[in-house]
C-alpha cells in the first residue's frame, strides 16, 4: 500500500507503540492513548484524534481486530486486540526500529574524523 | 495483507459504510468522554474538563474523515456511487432509457428464447445411452424417388441376419388398441416390437423390465406401459406389475413400465407388446410386399451412418434380384441418425433463426453505442467539467461502463422475463411442429445465458463510447460545446445503420410474402364446408368379435352409430370415412384399369386415391354432386360395384370422356361409375386436388373410421350428445378426438401460421431496432452540429428548413438501406419461395407494402431529432460555444 511506505517516521511510531500496547492486552482507543502517553512520559504529544485513522489501517491491514465490549463502568466500548498477523508485525517493526535507532545513534555519537 | 482480504474488508466496509460511520461517532463520543472524565477526576470545572478534552484530541471531524479515509474502500464506495448516479442519470432521460432499455430487452430476449429452444431441442442428447450409436432404417425404392419406405418382416429378417454395420436391429409396427376393463374403453398408441427393440434402445425400466426376446419367442401376452399411462390407468401404482391389461378384446399381463423420456415413434404411444403376437388378421400375410414395420438399430462399434446405408442398400438389391415378384424397384435402403430424424427437420431452420437473432443482438449494440455516444456528446460538458476537477480518465471511464453494465443488466433481467413469454409463445404456435418441445425450459443454463449477453453487451456497446466520451479535452468542450467526439467514426456508424436498415427491409418483405402466402390458404377452398360440423375420428372396437364376423361387425358398428347419432336433434346428416381428408395421412395410390381393356398399355397406369366412405358422407361434408347419382345404400349383389369419382379424375384419368357408366376391373371384380363429385383437398389445403375416387364401406369395412357430423347451429354444442350417443350405441367404443371441422382445417396450417408469426415477429424486432439507429445516429449529429445549427439560424435559416435538412440526412440513409435490402431481398426470397403459397417470390405487392412500411417508420425516427434540431436556439447555441 503506498500510504505505508511513504509514512512518515511520527506514524511508523505510532503504529509500532500501538501494537506494543495491544500486545499486553485488549484494550480500547482512549484506554491506548493514555498508556502510551503514561508509558512515554509524556513525550509523545501527538493529538489523540490521529489515533483512530491509525487504528483503522491496521485493521485494514488484519493487524488487530475489533469488538465492542462493555467497561468496568459497564459502557459500551471498542475494544482492540492483536492478531496473529499483528505479532509478526509487531516483531518485524520492532527489529527495524532497533536498527534505525542503533543507526542514529551511532551517528549521534560519532564525533568528526574518518569513520 | 493479502488481496482476497482487502478485497473482503472493501465489500464490507461499502455495504456497511452508514454503520460503520455510526460505530465511528460512538467511538470518539465515547474517547471524549473519557477524557472529559479523566479531568474532571483531577477537579478541572465541568465545561472546562471537555475543552481540554476536544484540545488533547484535535479535530473531531477531521479524525472522523480520516479513519473513513483508512478504510482503504474507495473504489468499492465509488462503485455504489456509480450505481446511484448511473440510476440517476436514466431517471433523468427517460427517452434514453426506454430505447436502450427496449434494444436490450428485445435483443437478450430473443437470444434467450431461441437459445432456450435450441438447448432444449438440439443440443441436450436424446435421452438414450450412448445417443449416437441409434439409427433409423427404411427400404427405398431409388426409381421411384422413394428413400423413407416401410418393409416386410421377411426382408427384415433377412437384412437382420446378413448386415455387419450393427450391433442390433429391431423393427416395429404402430397399431393403437383399445383398452377395456380399466373405467371407459380408451385408444392409446401401441408399437408391436421385435426381440431386439428395448436392447436397441438401451432405455432401463422405469419399474419392472422391458420386453426381451423370450416374450417374442414364446408370442407370450406381455406388455409394457408408458409411464404416462401407468400414472393415468394405475395411479402410479407399483403393484401394477403382474396385473392383466386388456387390449382389443386379448388379455394381456403387464410386465414392465417404461419412462416418459420413452417417445420413440408416435407421441401418443403408451404401450408396447410383442410383435410376435399379431396374427394374419390384424397385419395381413407375412409376405414381401407387405410392408409395414419401421426400423431402429443401434451401429455396432466403429461403424459410421454411410457405411450401414451402404450394406444395407447393397443387401436390399441382393433381395430385390432374388425375389422380383415382390421386390422389383425396392433394391435400395436408407440409413439416417435418430438425431438427424427426430430434429433434422427443424435443425437448420432453428440454427438460421440463432443466428439471425444474433444478429439482431449485435445491430442493437451498435444502436446502442450510436445512443451512448449521442448522450456522450450531450454530456461533453458534464464531463470537461470532472476532467478539470482532477478526475483521472480512468474514473470517468469507469463511471460510464458503470452506466452501460447498469443498462445491460436491467435489459437482461427485462429480456429474460420477455424470453419466458416467448418460449411459451413459440411452443403454443409451434405445438406438433417442433419435437422434443417438452424438453425445453427457462432453466439456469439460459438465465446464465442471458446473464453473459448482458456482460458481453455492456462491454460491446459501452466501451468504445465511454472511452471516445473521456477523451473530451476539457478546454475545447468548454469552450466549443463540440468537443473532439465528433472526430471520426461517423461513416462506419452510418453504414451500420444503412445494414440495418437493409435488414429490416428483408425481413418485412420476408414477413409481407409469408403473410400473404398464409391469407392465401386461408381463402383456399377445401372442396367441403368446415363451417358447422363436427368430426368423431376412432377405431372401431372389433373385441370379442369372431373372426369371421369382423367385417360384418365393422360395417353393423358403422350404420348403427350413424343411424343413432343422425337422430339427434341439431344434426343434419351424418357421413363416414375410412380416411379423413387433410387429417389423415393418404393410403397408398390404387391402381385399377378399365374393363373393356381402354388405356391399357398407356405408359401412365391408372391410379387415384381410393376412399371408403358411407353414401351420406358427400351431404356431411357439403361435397357438391356435379353429375350422375350418388352412392346407392344398397345394390344386386351380382351387379358391379357403384363407384365415384371427382372432377380431377374425371378430367385426368378420362381425359375428358364422361366417366358415367364406365366399368373398371379393381382386381376383386368389376365396379361402375354411378356419378362425379367435387374435388377435395385431400392432403393439405395448399396441395392440388388429386384424381380420388370413391367406393361404398361396406365393401372392404377399415378398422380405422371418422365421422363428420354436419350441425345446424354451433357444433360444439353437439360435442356431449354425440358422445352420449355413441355410448349407448356402443359402450365399449372409445372415441380417439371429436373436434370441429374448422379445428381440423386450421390445424392443418400450423406450421404456416408458426413460420409467418415468426417471421413477422422478427420483421418487427429489425424494424424497431432500425428506427432506432436511424434515431440515434440522427440524434447523434444534431447534438453534434447544435452551434453550426444555431449559426445557420442565426443567418436565418427556418425551423422548417432545418427540420427538412435533419430528416434528409436520415432520408439519404434509409434510401441507401431500402435499396440494399431490396436486391438482397430479390436475392434471398426464393429461398422462401417453397413455403410460399399463391404468392410469387418476387410478389410486387409484398415488396412495395414492405417499402412504405419501412419508409414510414425510419423517417418517423428521423424526424423526432429533427424536430429537436428546429427548436434549438440560435442564441443559446452561439453563447454556449
Amino acid at each position: 500500500m503506498p500510504d505505508h511506505e511513504t509514512s512518515e517516521l511520527l506514524q511508523g511510531t505510532l503504529e509500532l507503540l500501538v501494537l506494543k500496547t495491544l500486545s499486553l492486552e485488549p484494550m480500547h482507543g482512549w484506554g491506548i492513548s493514555q498508556r502510551i502517553q503514561q508509558v512515554s512520559r509524556d513525550v509523545f504529544q501527538v493529538a489523540q484524534g490521529s489515533l483512530y485513522p491509525a487504528l483503522q489501517r491496521m485493521k485494514s491491514r488484519g493487524w488487530i481486530r475489533a469488538e465492542w465490549r462493555t467497561t468496568e463502568n459497564n459502557r459500551r466500548a471498542r475494544y482492540y486486540s492483536l492478531t496473529p498477523a499483528g505479532e509478526r508485525e509487531l516483531a518485524r517493526e520492532r527489529r527495524q526500529w532497533e536498527r534505525a535507532s542503533g543507526a542514529v545513534n551511532r551517528v549521534l555519537e560519532w564525533a568528526g574524523g574518518p569513520a | 495483507m493479502s488481496r482476497l482480504a482487502a478485497l473482503r474488508e472493501g465489500v464490507r466496509a461499502a455495504v456497511f459504510r452508514r454503520r460503520d460511520d455510526r460505530e465511528l461517532d460512538e467511538e470518539l463520543a465515547f474517547h471524549l468522554e473519557m477524557e472529559e472524565a479523566s479531568h474532571r477526576r483531577a477537579g478541572v470545572a465541568a465545561g472546562e474538563a471537555r475543552r481540554r478534552a476536544r484540545i488533547a484530541f484535535g479535530g473531531v471531524d477531521r479524525a472522523a474523515e480520516e479513519v473513513r479515509e483508512a478504510r482503504g474502500t474507495a473504489w468499492l464506495v465509488d462503485l455504489f456511487a456509480d450505481l446511484r448516479f448511473a440510476v440517476r442519470t436514466f431517471r433523468r432521460s427517460p427517452g434514453f432509457t426506454a430505447a436502450a432499455l427496449l434494444t436490450l430487452m428485445l435483443g437478450i430476449g430473443a437470444n434467450a428464447a431461441m437459445f432456450g429452444l435450441v438447448d432444449g431441442i438440439l443440443l441436450r442428447p436424446l435421452p438414450y445411452p450412448e445417443p449416437k450409436e441409434l439409427v433409423r432404417f427404411y427400404q427405398a425404392s431409388p426409381g421411384e424417388g422413394v428413400e423413407q419406405a416401410t418393409f416386410s418382416a421377411l426382408d427384415f429378417e433377412d437384412w437382420r441376419r446378413s448386415a455387419r454395420s450393427f450391433e442390433a436391429m429391431a423393427a416395429f409396427v404402430h397399431f393403437p388398441q383399445i383398452v377395456t376393463g380399466r373405467g371407459e374403453p380408451i385408444e392409446i398408441g401401441a408399437d408391436f416390437v421385435t426381440e431386439d427393440y428395448f436392447r436397441v434402445l438401451g432405455t432401463p425400466a422405469r419399474l419392472g423390465r422391458p420386453l426381451d426376446p423370450s416374450d417374442l419367442e414364446a408370442r407370450a401376452l406381455h406388455v409394457v406401459l408408458g409411464e404416462r399411462l401407468w400414472r393415468t390407468l394405475f395411479a402410479a401404482d407399483p403393484d401394477a406389475i403382474g396385473q392383466s391389461l386388456t387390449l382389443n378384446g386379448e388379455t394381456f399381463t403387464i410386465v414392465g413400465v417404461m419412462p416418459a423420456s420413452l417417445r420413440f415413434s408416435t407421441p401418443d404411444t403408451d404401450l408396447w407388446v410383442p410383435y410376435s403376437t399379431l396374427d394374419a388378421m390384424e397385419i395381413g400375410e407375412a409376405t414381401r410386399d407387405n410392408r409395414h414395420l419401421e426400423g431402429v438399430a443401434r451401429l455396432a462399434p466403429g461403424a459410421t451412418v454411410e457405411r450401414a446405408g451402404q450394406e444395407l442398400s447393397a443387401l436390399a438389391a441382393r433381395l430385390a434380384a432374388l425375389h422380383p415378384a415382390t421386390n422389383v424397384g425396392w433394391d435400395g435402403a436408407t440409413v439416417l441418425s435418430l438425431r438427424e430424424t427426430t430434429v433434422g427437420d427443424v435443425e437448420d431452420a432453428l440454427l438460421v433463426v440463432l443466428a439471425v437473432v444474433g444478429f439482431i443482438l449485435l445491430i442493437g449494440c451498435v444502436n446502442l453505442a450510436n445512443l451512448l455516444l449521442a448522450r456522450g456528446t450531450a454530456r461533453s460538458r458534464e464531463m470537461a467539467i470532472r476532467t478539470a476537477l482532477g478526475a483521472p480518465r480512468r474514473r470517468i471511464v469507469r463511471q460510464l461502463e458503470t452506466e452501460s453494465l447498469v443498462l445491460a443488466v436491467a435489459g437482461a433481467a427485462l429480456g429474460i422475463a420477455a424470453s419466458a413469454i416467448a418460449v411459451d409463445v413459440v411452443l403454443s404456435l409451434g405445438a406438433g411442429i417442433l419435437p422434443r418441445a417438452e424438453n425445453v425450459a427457462l432453466d439456469g443454463r439460459v438465465i446464465g445465458f442471458g446473464l453473459l449477453l448482458a456482460v458481453a453487451t455492456a462491454l460491446v456497446f459501452g466501451l468504445f463510447p465511454a472511452w471516445r466520451t473521456a477523451r473530451v479535452e476539457p478546454q475545447t468542450a468548454l469552450r466549443g460545446g463540440r468537443g473532439e467526439v465528433a472526430a471520426d467514426g461517423g461513416r462506419l456508424r452510418a453504414a451500420l445503420v444503412v445494414v440495418e436498415v437493409a435488414l429490416a427491409v428483408v425481413l418485412v418483405i420476408g414477413a409481407g410474402l409469408m403473410t400473404r402466402s398464409f391469407l392465401s390458404l386461408l381463402r383456399v377452398e377445401p372442396g367441403f364446408e368446415p363451417e358447422r360440423a363436427l368430426t368423431v375420428a376412432m377405431q372401431i372396437n372389433i373385441a370379442g368379435v369372431p373372426g369371421d364376423g369382423v367385417a360384418q361387425h365393422l360395417v353393423q358398428r358403422r350404420e348403427d352409430l350413424i343411424e343413432r347419432v343422425r337422430a339427434l336433434p341439431g344434426v343434419v346428416e351424418v357421413g363416414m370415412t375410412n380416411v379423413f381428408p387433410i387429417q389423415d395421412a393418404p393410403n397408398p395410390l390404387w391402381e385399377f384399369a378399365f374393363a373393356d381393356g381402354r388405356g391399357a398399355g398407356d405408359d401412365e397406369p391408372l391410379r387415384a386415391d381410393l376412399r371408403y366412405v358411407n353414401p351420406s358422407w358427400f351431404r356431411a361434408m357439403g361435397i357438391p354432386l356435379v353429375a350422375g347419382e350418388g352412392l346407392p345404400e344398397s345394390w344386386p349383389e351380382d351387379a358391379p360395384v357403384p363407384m365415384l369419382v371427382d372432377r380431377t379424375a374425371a378430367r385426368r384419368l378420362w381425359r375428358g370422356d364422361d366417366p358415367i357408366g364406365t366399368r373398371i376391373d379393381a382386381g376383386w371384380g368389376e365396379a361402375v361409375v354411378v356419378g362425379v363429385v367435387g374435388d377435395v383437398r385431400q392432403v393439405a389445403l395448399a396441395r392440388e386436388p388429386a384424381p380420388t375416387v370413391y367406393l361404398p364401406h361396406a365393401i372392404a369395412p377399415r378398422i380405422m373410421a371418422t365421422m363428420a357430423v354436419r350441425t345446424e347451429g354451433d357444433p360444439l354444442a353437439l360435442v356431449e350428445p354425440v358422445r352420449q350417443a355413441f355410448h349407448e350405441v356402443a359402450p365399449d367404443q372409445p372415441i380417439r378426438s371429436i373436434e370441429t371441422l374448422e379445428e381440423v382445417v386450421a390445424r392443418s396450417l400450423a406450421r404456416d401460421r408458426f413460420f409467418t408469426v415468426l417471421f413477422a415477429v422478427f420483421a418487427g424486432l429489425a424494424l424497431t431496432l432500425a428506427a432506432i439507429g436511424v434515431y440515434g445516429v440522427l440524434a447523434y449529429a444534431v447534438g453534434r452540429r447544435t452551434q453550426e445549427i444555431g449559426v445557420r439560424m442565426a443567418l436565418g435559416a427556418s425551423a422548417g428548413g432545418v427540420l427538412r435538412m435533419v430528416v434528409g440526412e436520415g432520408a439519404r440513409l434509409v434510401a441507401a438501406g431500402v435499396a440494399l435490402g431490396t436486391v438482397a431481398a430479390l436475392l434471398l426470397s426464393r429461398a422462401l419461395a417453397s413455403q410460399l403459397y399463391a404468392v410469387g417470390a418476387t410478389d410486387p405487392a409484398s415488396f412495395a407494402a414492405a417499402l412504405v412500411v419501412l419508409a414510414a417508420v425510419a423517417l418517423t425516427a428521423a424526424w423526432l431529432p429533427a424536430r429537436r434540431a428546429s427548436r434549438i436556439d440560435p442564441g443559446q447555441a452561439l453563447r454556449s460555444g
